[in-house]
């Protein structure tokens, strides 16, 4: 029966012109955005040729994630290179895209299409589901014959979901697989099953909007009502949440900025390195070695112990507006697929610990005089750990909600007066 | 009969719409002041067209309307100026209370420097319940609304009402009551124009009743014949008959 | 009849439960925007003061040797814009500072480190609230101003009343964008009340005039988008209809239309990244210094086949002394002009093609009233393409400007003898370095953003005139029936 109310939905969208200019307006999107970030990822591989670092370089520098072109992320954050010098890590730009439209309309990558686009889509697909099949009489129709309300819930709800998830799963895959054409992109079985989990974590996305959109429609008489109530929530979801948690964090918590930190690690460096001479002196320059590496020593204490505390302050205020944030589905879903592809904020705090063993690693070969240093290899978490680190989550959180409003919207639908 | 008195006036009316099909096939009438006139027929009649007609929401084919004179189709607004419209399901804006609702359709009849109580009275004067005039229209029966429509149209005092279908879908308390209100109108010299299936209440209101089929006035009675006539057998004989009949 | 109809209008939208959920999202994400920008400046201004002083100390103590080591690298820093909190733009795009050395400028970071929290999410500004959310709410008002009616078969009750329908469009238009205006002022108010609270200088310099300026081009790009949805709701007999119509012409507005403009630049003129560009520079700065290192060895051997060029103390010089004296400068002046000439075409020629390819993809992005809206406003507030270009002409004026002041007071002389073995000599001007130039960009005034935005601004009013004569013209003929 489920599927009887399943296929007359899926039907009935094949017929509507809503459909059709909904599935265009989705395609051309998709399409825009891979290509778009098609070229920025190219671009900033070439550019990754030209600043990679000649062997025995003191330079940490990542090529750009293929990744990226589906979730940019932080990802021109991460590549960056970080040159290494005693007195610590210089960030240098590094792959810059160039694109300077990026700067007014943000990266217009996968996630973002998704998160803003498909969620408006799913809402437009969910809206009308309840409150205009009352208005015009067609739900009283329905129900009068013997069907529960909870199969019809469910039935409208599948297939609305697949005349949505089907178009997008195929032309995110045409995309994926036009990509693969090109040698020089090489995803590998990884990276393509992070793609197909990142396709996962956008249907429950999807499916989520598609329940709130119904429940809100099971709430209101109106249809026209619906989709501006819809709207208005949408838009605080998808935009106004997510920016109010990083903003509410920061006033509660206060990261030392980046400046701060500088002069403090001059001011470490200029007293040693005064300490020292006058030790120095005071043995009249013998037995240099020994002075100059105890205070080099101390500084590198005390440099590790300054960016250790940086690191947990940062990492406070990351953790509290992310959970902020969490408030909207829209942001759960930003971290887990950007996480998913190894352009999170997780991964980039990582990224920039594991460059600074790297420094403490070059700057031990360094004192011993060693010129040549190895090179720095960033390998990524795996999805097992990415998972396990906030990622599942994230995806628990997503389903549940859309469990919640699914739920909801069956209440709310039980106690609909049809009339 | 002066020309004076005759308000409303269809004069060889014809209306054929863009997909062919002839919804007003050379239409004459007229309705005079203080007389009421029904216009019968069975839905796709013409009957709302010629209200159409009359109101300039569409152009004529051939012919003219006139409202207390004014060729409808030459100058809309001055014509306007003298006819109040009450529709089938008379639609207002949900959020606003009757009051203003009341206060907006004044306005917009030209009315503008009425007071609260006056409109309070049109409000009595149709017999809407006190506690109902500051209350958001949305929450009106039919009966409710159809009544705030007559009082917009009464408040606009305009010579000429016209109503489409105003008594469909209304129960027989307020369809009387409704009644009673246009035999009011006519008496202070309105000419009422109004279309309805209703036979019986056309019967029993109307000075003069027309009966439309396919577009063409097929039967025009006046109250006095109608008293030696069965109405309703002569409508269903008209609506039985083929057309090439009529 | 007009004032009726536009006070229906007002008290409609007023009565209506969309109105409060809209005046409270406005009233409290317009003010708090501009309050958490603000916060968020203060804390740059200071990070600029501080690093600006390190920067001059630093200078200072540059000493000759290390001039003469090439060792120097002088930052200038860019001064955050106040306007900003507004409009944040490229502001967190341009790199923090350049570092210049004799060999030329290098960009430094451009965002600090914990910004990138905000990156993943993006940017809540004035601008933005403006350009996304208000747009959308915008439409959402128009939506049913004219569909809505003919739904509910109000317009026919009004139109069967003796006024012309132009007088209902534009008392319908009006009444419903003021119904949008009012909210929007009060919460622009609101957002001046709490900057002025938290010491952001609202009347001082020529903050109030752009402020202003800020303002109507926000109410104007709300008209337009409230002029657009009028367009498309007299076009539909639903207001459902209508909505998802106007969706669709948002999420294009938005999301396609100013990346479309990007795409199809990329595509015809594509460009070199500047890594490629400025990488593509010092090789050809190198093999020049070469040449000129080898040119100097050849003459010097001619002149000097016993390798004696320094006069003996006391000694007059010889004629070959003299002669080289005046040799040595003149190839390497020759030498110099030459690599500023071949190194000035590789950027003349850059510039050039990121020209052509940035005004390509921007006058077709302007054709989204929401591009233009957001690039018209990011010129004025000085967080936009001008400032890009201003900054990037300060740079190099710098570049000069440092050049007279620290790296021509040491000339150093490589060359390399056709032997083989190579000779340096240096020499110094012995003036002490004093306090470090400053470093400052100009700023536009609004009318070098408004001449510079016409495309814009042209878009903008194209929107408004089309979209208005198409919803006069579609209620002109609307079939009342």
């Amino acid at each position: 029966m489920i599927w009887t109310i399943a296929r007359k939905e899926i039907a009935s969208n094949l017929l509507s012109y809503k459909f059709f200019i909904v599935i265009l307006l989705t395609t051309l999107l998709l399409f825009t955005s891979f290509f778009v970030l098609y070229k920025d990822y190219k671009g900033r591989q070439a550019d990754y040729e030209l600043v990679r670092a000649k062997p025995g370089e003191p330079i940490a520098v990542v090529p750009p994630n293929p990744l990226s072109i589906f979730a940019k992320g932080l990802d021109e954050a991460m590549t960056r290179s970080f040159e290494i010098s005693p007195i610590g890590i210089d960030v240098r730009t590094g792959q810059k895209s160039g694109n300077a439209v990026f700067a007014f309309f943000p990266a217009p990558d996968f996630v973002y299409v998704v998160k803003i686009v498909l969620s408006l889509v799913a809402l437009l697909f969910g809206f009308d589901q309840v409150s205009r099949e009352r208005e015009n009489g067609v739900l009283r129709l329905m129900l009068s014959n013997a069907v529960s309300r909870a199969t019809v819930l469910a039935g409208k709800w599948l297939g609305n979901f697949l005349s949505l998830a089907v178009p997008f799963v195929l032309v995110t895959l045409i995309g994926f697989a036009l990509m693969n054409l090109d040698p020089g992109i090489s995803f590998g079985p990884s990276g393509t099953g992070r793609f197909l989990l990142l396709i996962a974590i956008a249907l429950v996305y999807i499916g989520l909007f598609l329940s709130l959109g119904i429940l809100v429609s099971a709430l209101t008489r109106r249809s026209a009502s619906t989709l501006v109530i819809l709207l208005l929530v949408w838009s605080l979801l998808v935009f106004v949440l997510p920016n109010l948690g990083t903003l509410v964090a920061r006033q509660i918590i206060d990261v030392p900025s980046v400046k701060a930190l500088s002069e403090k690690r001059t001011q470490i460096w200029t007293r040693e390195i005064l300490l020292q001479i006058v030790e120095q002196r005071a043995v009249n320059f013998r037995g240099d070695g020994a002075i100059r590496k105890r205070h080099l020593d101390a500084i590198n204490t005390e440099l590790n112990a300054l960016e250790a505390d940086y690191r947990t302050k940062f990492d406070r205020l990351v953790r509290l507006s992310k959970t902020i944030n969490r408030l909207s589905p829209a942001a759960g879903f930003v971290y887990a697929a950007t996480e998913l592809a190894g352009t999170g904020i997780g991964e980039e705090s990582r990224l920039k610990s594991e460059v600074i063993r790297h420094k403490d690693a070059v700057l031990l070969e360094m004192d011993r005089g060693v010129k040549e240093h190895p090179a720095f290899v960033y390998r990524y978490r795996t999805v097992g750990r990415v998972l396990a680190e906030g990622g599942l989550f994230d995806l628990a959180w997503l389903t549940i909600a859309l469990i919640l409003f699914f739920a909801l919207g069956f209440v709310a639908f039980v106690r609909y007066d049809v009339r | 009969m002066s020309k004076q008195n005759l308000i409303l006036k269809a004069d060889d009316l014809s209306k054929r719409y863009e997909d062919g099909v002839l919804a007003l096939d050379h239409l004459n009438l007229d309705v005079r002041a203080g007389e009421v006139y029904c216009l019968l027929g069975a839905n796709g009649a013409g009957k709302t067209t010629t209200i159409n007609l009359f109101l300039n929401f569409i152009p004529p084919t051939t012919g003219t309307c006139y409202i207390n004179g004014v060729d409808v189709t030459k100058d809309p607004l001055e014509a306007k100026k003298y006819v109040a419209f009450v529709s089938e399901n008379v639609m207002l804006y949900g959020n606003f209370t009757a009051r203003q609702n009341l206060d907006f359709f004044a306005k917009l009849g030209g009315k503008t420097a009425l007071t609260k109580d006056a409109y309070y009275q049109v409000m009595r004067r149709v017999s809407l319940q006190e506690k109902a005039f500051e209350q958001r229209v949305k929450t009106f029966s039919k009966g409710m609304r159809q009544k705030l429509g007559i009082s917009i149209a009464i408040i606009k005092d305009a010579p000429a009402i016209l109503l489409d279908e105003p008594t469909s879908g209304l129960d027989p308390k307020a369809a009387e009551e409704f009644l009673e209100i246009l035999q009011e109108l006519k008496s202070e010299g309105k000419a009422i124009f109004m279309s309805t299936h209703d036979i019986f209440r056309a019967k029993e209101i109307g000075d003069r009743i027309g009966i439309m089929k396919e577009g063409r006035l097929v039967l025009e009675r006046t109250r006095e014949e109608l008293q030696f006539e069965d109405l309703v057998k002569i409508y269903i004989d008209y609506m039985k008959s083929e057309p090439h009949m009529a | 009849m007009l004032k009726t109809i536009i006070r229906k209008e007002l008290l409609e939208n007023i009565f209506s439960f969309r109105f409060p959920l809209f005046a409270v999202l406005c009233l409290v994400l317009i003010p708090l925007g501009m309050y958490v920008n603000q916060a968020h400046l203060e804390k740059k201004i200071r990070d600029y003061q501080e690093q600006d002083r390190l920067a001059a100390d630093a200078f200072t103590k540059i000493t000759m040797a290390d001039v003469m080591a090439g060792k120097v690298a002088v930052r200038a820093f860019r001064p955050p814009v106040r306007l900003s909190v507004f409009a944040q733009g490229f502001e967190s795009v341009l790199p923090q500072y350049y570092e210049f050395t004799q060999d030329g400028f290098t960009p430094g970071e451009a965002a600090s480190g914990d910004e990138s929290l905000a990156s993943a999410q993006g940017k809540i500004d004035f601008v933005f609230l403006v350009q996304m959310v208000l747009s959308l709410i915008a439409l959402l008002f128009a939506s049913d101003v004219i569909a809505g009616e003919k739904e509910a078969g109000t317009l026919r009750a009004i139109l069967a009343n003796n006024l012309p329908r132009d007088s209902v469009l534009f008392g319908k238009i009006w009444g419903g964008f003021l119904a949008l205006w009012g909210p929007f002022t009060v919460a622009f108010l609101l957002g001046l009340i709490v900057l002025l609270a938290v010491g952001f200088p609202v009347f001082g310099g020529n903050s109030p005039v752009r402020i202003l300026t800020l303002f109507f081009a926000a109410s104007f790009f709300l008209l337009v988008y409230f002029v657009i949805g009028c367009m498309i709701s007299s076009s539909f007999g639903k207001s459902r209809t209508a909505l998802v119509v106007i969706l669709l012409v948002w999420v294009s507005f938005q999301l396609i239309v100013p990346k479309l403009g990007d795409m199809i630049a990329d595509l015809v003129r594509p460009i070199r990244t500047e890594t490629e560009v400025s990488l593509a520079k010092s090789l050809l700065a190198k093999s020049l210094d070469d040449e000129m290192a080898r040119e100097l060895g050849r003459q010097y051997t001619l002149l000097f086949p016993n390798g004696e060029s320094i006069p003996k103390k006391g000694a007059p010089p010889t004629p070959e002394q003299t002669k080289w004296s005046a040799l040595e400068p003149e190839i390497e002046k020759n030498a110099r002009s030459n690599k500023a000439r071949q190194l000035g075409r590789i950027d003349e020629t850059y510039r050039q093609e990121k020209r052509t390819r940035n005004s390509l993809a921007s006058n077709l992005s302007v054709l989204s009233p929401s591009a233009a809206f957001g690039r018209l406003l990011a010129d004025i507030c000085g967080t936009g393409e001008i400032e890009r270009t201003k900054y990037m002409e300060a740079v190099q004026a710098y570049q000069g400007t440092l050049e007279k002041a620290v790296f021509s007071k040491v000339t150093k002389r490589v060359m390399i003898l056709p032997g083989g073995g190579t000779r340096m000599n240096f020499a110094t001007d012995r003036e002490a370095l004093k306090a470090q130039p400053k470093f400052s960009i100009s700023s536009a005034t609004p009318g070098e953003a408004f001449s510079s935005n016409l495309s814009s601004l042209a878009s903008l009013l194209f929107w408004l005139i089309a979209s208005f004569a198409a919803a006069y013209i579609r209620f002109r003929t609307y079939d009342v029936r």
